[in-house]
């Protein structure tokens, strides 16, 4: 008798590029199993704070209770501190909220993006166990090798490589990267039978957050 | 799923009197200790007269010697008043038994009593559901296969929570029970409040995911396939509402959904012909198209379907019945025709 398999990969992708006064997160909308389609319309992003979003791509009963822990757990901050959690602090909380399951991970693929308590954009990437690092852009998910190396080469961006380390994020305006963001996405849902139906992009800048969708092929 | 059923356990039921639950019952062929015979007036017999005869000790046991070779009539006699339910350590010993060293490792730990789910046994099969103009339409058959027996033919595998949800289940029947009972809870907690508040089908399928999920997290869980459908006076009007849930807490909401072959058969079907505000009788024939596909195509599913639906009015369940199938077809009349065989 075969075991039930407590996971399950819902598949998509998220990405998240961060400027020097805004942030672009955006993720499709398909939600897979196996070689089914469940929905053509199911966000991936969740809004934690009002400078703080994250995107999260793997196993979507998972993923749906990790961004309940994290909310409860940001509203609780802001009753305790009388003020909102900044992304940063997130970050720290959501390695730590990965990490105490260690032993029988969220199979959630994690990008949390914002702005800082400066203002300036701010990504910071996981993996499932909630090792974590800040850095200018970032992708993951089912199409995150394939749109990595796209980001790499087009984001301009400062090399991680250079001494002394400089910040990572990109030099380019706003509208330009979501232009790219947009790109990235399109080539993706050629190759990756997960990605694609829509795309949810979030830009957040000193005025707010701001939500948009665009259609992607819904093969 | 077996009790513990040790020998240590049997002994610590019977009792010093010597009462044996086989003492009452009549045999087969009408011998043995039957009606009108009380233990306490086995002396009054008439077979035995007052003689005692000393039965065979190893079968009747030495603890019983008071009642049972007393007034027994004959060893064919003895030997049917085994008590089979605590029988006496000498009987026992004559059985033979698998001596179990090592306890064999199986999900029932006899110690918590508790075992965890490793397949289910009594599964329905699909269920599809969408919204239509007025509300929400669920359908599925009336069929719980055992295996690939089809051993229940009746059962109903949708029913309704509270007066704003239907619930339809694929999957282990005996765990829609079960959640049918926690959502008996919910429900009758909820309307002792009295506050004129109500669940509705999103608290509702809510409440489902986060125990579908939990059960998942604890390497237990309910094996099944949920479909909540339901329309609720909300801010923006009567607001209407479908939802799944499967095993393991994935959750969605969507205007058509459909759990087992319904994924594969009757999700294509429905994304070509759904439409936003489609009428009830082209909802019916929608899905009655779709449940068609299922029977043709999905053997566990059988010619007898229950259509239910959920307005602002209330859930309504309709009364079974079964749709046309076509099997005129030549090769079906013919099967050998294109290759005989050879027996």
């Amino acid at each position: 008798m075969a075991r039930f398999d407590p996971y399950e990969n819902n598949g998509g992708t998220c990405v998240a590029v961060a400027g020097a006064d805004y942030c672009v997160v955006a993720a499709d909308t398909r939600l897979s199993v196996g070689y089914s389609i469940l929905s053509r319309d199911h966000s991936k992003i969740a809004q934690l704070a009002d400078k703080c979003v994250l995107a999260s791509s793997g196993f979507q009963g998972d993923i749906k209770a990790l961004q309940k822990a994290l909310a409860a757990k940001e509203l609780v901050y802001e009753h305790n501190n009388n003020k909102k959690m900044s992304c940063p602090a997130m970050a720290q909380l959501l390695s730590n909220t990965l990490y105490y399951k260690r032993f029988f991970p969220y199979y959630a693929f994690n990008v949390l993006a914002g702005l800082d308590t400066q203002g300036k954009g701010c990504v910071f990437t996981y993996d499932a166990v909630g090792s974590y690092e800040r850095t200018g852009y970032s992708a993951q998910g089912t199409g995150s090798a394939l749109m990595m190396p796209v980001l790499d080469n087009q984001l301009k961006s400062p090399s991680p490589l250079l001494l002394p380390a400089r910040d990572a994020v990109t030099p380019l305006s706003e509208s330009d990267a979501v232009d790219l963001v947009k790109d990235v996405f399109a080539s993706a849902t050629e190759r990756d039978i997960y990605t694609g139906d829509r795309l949810e992009i979030v830009v957040i800048n000193s005025s707010g957050t701001c939500r948009e969708c665009i259609e992607l092929r819904k093969d | 799923m077996a009790i513990a059923d040790t020998p240590s356990a049997a002994r610590r039921c019977s009792s010093s009197t010597g009462w044996r639950p086989g003492a009452i019952w009549p045999y087969l062929d009408g011998t043995g200790p039957s009606q009108g015979r009380v233990l306490c007036s086995r002396a009054g017999s008439p077979s035995s007269s007052g003689v005692v005869r000393p039965s065979p000790a190893h079968i009747l046991g030495s603890d019983r010697c008071g009642f049972a070779s007393g007034g027994v009539a004959g060893a064919a006699e003895a030997q049917n008043d085994i008590d089979v339910l605590n029988p006496p350590p000498e009987v026992e010993k004559l059985n033979h038994k698998k001596e179990l060293l090592v306890q064999p490792s199986s999900s029932m730990d006899v110690n918590c009593q508790r075992s965890l789910t490793m397949y289910p046994c009594v599964t329905g099969t699909s269920v599809i559901a969408f919204k239509y103009k007025d509300g929400v339409i669920m359908a599925c058959d009336t069929g719980a296969s055992y295996g690939s027996t089809l051993r229940y033919k009746s059962v109903e595998r949708i029913k309704a929570v509270g007066k704003h949800s239907l619930i339809g289940a694929s999957g282990e029947f005996s765990d829609f029970q079960e959640i049918l009972r926690y959502l008996d809870e919910l429900t009758l907690s909820d309307h002792m409040w009295d506050d004129g508040n109500s669940l509705g089908p999103k608290e509702i399928h809510s409440y489902l995911t986060r125990v579908m999920y939990n059960r998942r997290n604890k390497f237990d869980p309910l094996w099944n396939s949920l479909v909540l459908g339901g329309v609720k006076k909300g801010p923006k009007g009567d607001e209407k509402y479908l939802g799944m849930v499967n095993m393991i807490g994935t959750h969605f909401e969507e205007n058509y959904v459909a759990t087992g072959f319904g994924n594969h058969l009757a999700i294509p079907i429905l994304r070509a012909e759904w439409h936003e505000d489609i009428t009830f009788e082209e909802a019916v024939k929608l899905v009655e198209k779709c449940l068609l596909v299922l029977l043709y195509r999905d053997r566990s599913s059988i010619n007898k379907f229950q259509i239910a639906k959920i307005t602002t009015e209330g859930p309504t369940i309709h009364p079974p019945y079964s749709l046309k199938a076509y099997w005129g077809f030549s090769h079906f009349e013919n099967p050998a025709q294109g290759a005989v065989g050879s027996w």
